[in-house]
């Protein structure tokens, strides 16, 4: 290899360690006899390689941060927030309570269960028992009223059998 | 670029924002350094690594870990900070205040000595600055992940979305411009 050719590896490959063993090896030995090229591959590391590697990694000011959340929050904010129609939605339902009809159709059904529930079970016979009690403790106040002259005045019709009999 | 652990990735991608948070503190310095010495102007470099957070952040759900994150950090903020850079050279009425980079840290009092060798550090950070602004975008891209960062030829040409020839044939006239920019070869 020529010395033109020797530096162009020398500008790529061998100072940033991707040549192979055998290529690296093959500078070295050119190195350690051309003074010109030594000179050159000297230059290149104290004049640009290694300055720059002294470069520092800059921090960016904590403001960049507090923008980026700042900025994010935001979207969430707009993301979870709810659009005109729910809004106008929202409103209405608050203005005119209305069951939903998931909820109104459970409700009709249970009411049903429960009237039917009353009607053909046991508590149906309990109400026709307390019915009959009732009637006939009416009948009980009225043949009283009847022994205080009630029935007297109720049923009399002022006959002359009547008369003669009471 | 510090290590990120696949259980943060996973946790951000969950939407926890402190998780993103730890993926910011373990990238930040690489994604603004990267776009300060391409752009070459602070103020630019805040909104790139602004842009490159929330692209990160907008597209973590699809990332599936099939390449390394650290790749994909890097071609993000590669190919954000020079569409930046072309964006803000497009600009007829762009800023010209190329400034220097200055530290962020606080400056302590130093004695005579530490003031003379903090001159000479400025200094030569200056001078080398300058001669990197002498590069096209390109050359300095390649020259900043291989010189400050540190990648390698694969994760530069991942990073560039390049093939490795242009990747050393980039480097050589970025080294040959800077070589002769600095006062030889």
């Amino acid at each position: 290899m020529d010395c033109k050719k020797i530096q162009e590896i020398i500008m790529t490959d061998y100072i940033d360690g991707e040549a192979s063993k055998t290529l690296r090896e093959e500078i070295e030995a050119h190195l350690k006899i051309c003074e010109g090229c030594r000179k050159f591959e000297q230059a290149l590391r104290e004049r640009v390689s290694e300055p720059l590697r002294k470069l520092e990694q800059v921090k960016p000011p904590e403001g960049v941060w507090q923008k980026i959340k700042g900025s994010i929050e935001e979207e969430q904010a707009e993301q979870y927030a709810p659009s005109f129609l729910e809004r106008l939605l929202d409103f209405l339902r608050n203005s005119f309570p209305v069951r939903k009809p998931v909820f109104a159709f459970s409700t009709a059904i249970s009411v049903i269960l429960i009237a039917l529930f009353f009607s053909v079970g046991p508590f149906h016979k309990q109400q026709l028992v307390k019915d009959y009690i009732e009637e006939k403790a009416e009948f009980m106040v009225s043949l009283n009223r009847s022994v205080n002259g009630d029935l007297e005045r109720d049923l009399s019709f002022n006959t002359a059998i009547e008369r003669y009999l009471f | 670029m510090e290590d990120i652990q696949r259980e943060t990735i996973e946790q951000a991608q969950a939407g926890d924002i402190a998780a993103f948070e730890r993926i910011y503190r373990a990238a930040s310095g690489f994604v603004y350094s990267v776009a300060l010495r391409i752009t070459n102007n602070r103020q630019e470099a805040q909104e790139v690594a602004q842009d490159v957070f929330l692209k990160i952040y907008h597209n973590l759900k699809g990332f599936q870990f099939r390449s390394s994150f650290k790749t994909w950090v890097y071609r993000v903020t590669a190919n954000t900070a020079l569409n930046a850079y072309k964006k803000m050279s497009r600009d007829l009425n762009r800023r010209q205040d190329f400034d220097s980079i200055i530290d962020t840290q606080a400056v302590s009092v130093d004695t005579k000595k530490e003031m003379e060798e903090r001159q000479e550090r400025d200094e030569q950070k200056s001078r080398l600055e300058s001669l990197l602004n002498s590069l096209n975008p390109d050359q300095r891209a390649a020259i900043v992940l291989r010189e400050i960062q540190g990648l390698n030829y694969e994760e530069i040409s991942q990073a560039l979305n390049i093939n490795i020839n242009t990747v050393r044939s980039r480097l050589k006239r970025a080294r040959q411009a800077l070589l002769a920019a600095s006062g030889g070869g």
